[in-house]
C-alpha cells in the first residue's frame, strides 16, 4: 500500500467511513494501535471557555460607532502570483469522483482549457487536470499531474492539489509541472503557499522550492514551453529532464550526474534527437538512447 | 421564507453565543495565543456587524471564519505556534503509578509539540475535528473547501503524527 492510500485510510477511519473489510484489515495493523493512542489522548483535551462575553462585544461596537470609523470588510488580499510547479506524478492518487471533469494530453501535445470561472489552463504533454464543475463556485480546486500553466481569475482562493501536497493561491498566473520522483514550485509574481506532506512554505516572486531542497532563487520567467522550444534560465537539470519527458515520453537513468546543476538554454519541441543534443551537448553529458530509455553518463 | 437578519441585535447575540468559541479556537490553532485569538474572534463579529446587510444568517459561521482568517493574515505573526491544551477527566484507573502519570504527561507534551509543528491548514482541520467535534462535512462547509480536501489534510497529518509518535518510541530508553 502506498503512502497516499494509507493516508486516505487513516482519514476515512477517523470519520467512520471505512467498509467492514477495510476496517478489519486496518484494525489489525500497528498503525491502528498508534493512531488510537493519539486520538484517545487528543480527545481528552479541551480549551478554556471564551473569556470575552457578549457584553464586551456590544461595548466595542458602541465605542466604535462614536469614533465613526469605517473599516473596509475585505482588505484586498489579492496576491499576484505566477509560478511554475514541478512535481511528481506518482500513482493515480485521488479517487476519481463521478462528477469530475478530466483532461489528459499525450506526450508532445498541448491543450488549452477554460475553467468555469474564466481561469485559463494550458496543459503540456503527458499531463492531467481534473476538477468538479458542480461545486466550482464554492471550491476552486483542481488536481494536476504533468505540467500546467494557470492564468487564474481573481475570485478568491484557488487550490491546486497534487500527490502529497497542495498549493494555495489567491490570484492570477502560475505554471505547474508534475512528475514521479520530483516536486517543485516556482513563483514568478506575488507569493504562494506550498505544502509538501508535513512541510509548508510561503514562496515569493523569484523563488522556487522543491522536495529535494529548501527555498532557492530562480531566474526564469513564466511559461516557456508552449511554442516551438522549451526554454530554461538557470534551471536545475532535473527540471530539464522532466520537461524532456513531457514532450517526448523519455525515461532517464540519471547515473551519477548532478541533478542540481544549473542549465540555461532550450530544446526543440518536435524533434527528439535534436532536443537531446541541444540539452546534453552544452552540458557535456554523454548519453545512450534505447527507444525511449536514456542512460546518462 | 425569509432568513433572519444579521442586523438585528438579538440575532447577533445568538450568533455570538453559538459561534464565538469555534471561531476563537480556530484562531488559537493558527496563533497559539488564547488572548490574541479571542481578540481576533471578537473583531470578526464586529466586521460581521458592520457588514450585516451582506451576510446571510445561515452562512454566518463560514463568513466569520473567512473574516477571522483574513484578520489573522493581516496581523503580525508567522512565529512558530506553541499549542497547549487542558486535559479533562483523567482516567480513573486505580493502578495509576506516578511513573504512569509522568509517562502520560510526557506523551501529551510530545503530542502537543508535534501538532504545533504541523502545517497550519492540516493543524486547524485536525483540531476542529478533534477539539470542536466538527465532522469533515461541517469543516468543509465552514472553511469553504471540499470534503476531499479535508480528508486529504486529515490523512497527511495523521500519518505525520503517527510517524512522530513511532519515532518517540524508538528512541525511548
Amino acid at each position: 500500500m502506498d503512502n497516499t492510500e494509507k493516508e486516505i485510510i487513516f482519514a476515512k477511519w477517523l470519520d467512520g467511513k471505512l467498509s467492514e473489510k477495510e476496517k478489519a484489515a486496518f484494525e489489525a495493523s500497528s498503525d491502528f494501535k498508534t493512531l488510537t493512542k493519539i486520538i484517545n489522548e487528543v480527545d481528552t483535551w479541551v480549551l478554556p471557555p471564551v473569556a470575552l462575553e457578549y457584553d464586551s462585544l456590544k461595548h466595542k461596537i458602541l465605542s466604535k460607532k462614536t469614533e465613526k470609523k469605517v473599516i473596509p470588510l475585505y482588505k484586498s488580499l489579492a496576491i499576484a502570483a505566477s509560478l511554475l510547479i514541478l512535481f511528481t506524478i506518482g500513482f493515480k492518487t485521488y479517487t476519481a469522483n463521478f462528477s469530475a471533469i478530466e483532461h489528459n494530453t499525450l506526450a508532445g501535445q498541448t491543450k488549452t482549457i477554460e475553467l468555469p470561472d474564466g481561469t485559463k489552463a494550458i496543459l503540456n504533454g503527458n499531463s492531467f487536470l481534473s476538477y468538479h464543475e458542480s461545486d466550482w463556485t464554492q471550491n476552486r480546486e483542481v488536481e494536476v499531474e504533468g505540467q500546467v500553466f494557470f492564468d487564474i481569475e481573481k475570485k478568491g482562493p484557488f487550490t491546486v492539489l497534487f500527490e502529497d501536497g497542495e498549493v494555495n493561491v489567491l490570484g492570477t498566473e502560475f505554471d505547474i509541472l508534475v512528475f514521479k520522483d520530483y516536486k517543485a514550485i516556482k513563483c514568478f509574481e506575488g507569493s504562494v503557499k506550498v505544502t509538501f506532506g508535513s512541510q509548508e512554505n510561503i514562496i515569493k516572486a523569484g523563488q522556487g522550492i522543491d522536495n529535494h531542497s529548501s527555498v532557492y532563487s530562480i531566474n526564469d520567467k513564466g511559461v516557456s514551453w508552449d511554442k516551438d522550444y522549451t526554454k530554461f534560465k538557470d534551471s536545475k537539470i532535473i527540471e530539464v529532464l522532466k520537461a524532456l519527458s513531457l514532450k517526448y515520453n523519455f525515461e532517464f537513468d540519471y547515473g551519477t550526474i548532478n541533478l542540481e546543476k544549473k542549465f540555461t538554454g532550450q530544446f526543440i519541441n518536435n524533434d527528439s534527437e535534436l532536443a537531446l543534443k541541444m540539452v546534453f551537448e552544452p552540458l557535456n553529458i554523454k548519453y545512450e538512447k534505447t527507444n525511449n530509455f536514456i542512460i546518462l553518463k | 421564507m425569509t432568513e433572519k437578519s444579521v442586523c438585528k441585535e438579538e440575532n447577533l447575540k445568538t450568533l455570538y453565543e453559538e459561534h464565538i468559541s469555534d471561531v476563537r479556537n480556530f484562531m488559537f490553532y493558527k496563533t497559539g495565543d488564547l488572548e490574541n485569538a479571542e481578540d481576533l474572534a471578537q473583531d470578526s463579529f464586529i466586521k460581521m456587524w458592520e457588514n450585516c446587510g451582506q451576510v446571510v444568517y445561515s452562512k454566518a459561521k463560514s463568513f466569520l471564519f473567512t473574516v477571522a482568517n483574513r484578520l489573522f493574515l493581516n496581523s503580525v505573526r508567522h512565529e512558530k505556534v506553541k499549542l497547549s491544551f487542558v486535559k479533562t477527566n483523567p482516567s480513573k484507573n486505580s493502578n495509576e503509578t506516578p511513573e504512569y502519570l509522568m509517562e502520560e504527561n510526557e506523551f501529551k507534551t510530545k503530542l502537543e509539540i508535534s501538532i504545533s509543528s504541523l502545517p497550519e491548514k492540516q493543524r486547524e482541520v485536525f483540531l476542529m475535528n478533534r477539539i470542536d467535534k466538527m465532522s469533515y462535512n461541517e469543516i468543509a462547509k465552514t472553511l469553504e473547501i471540499s470534503v476531499k480536501t479535508v480528508e486529504k489534510r486529515m490523512g497527511i497529518c495523521l500519518k505525520t503524527l503517527k510517524n512522530n509518535v513511532e519515532e518517540l518510541n524508538t528512541y525511548k530508553i
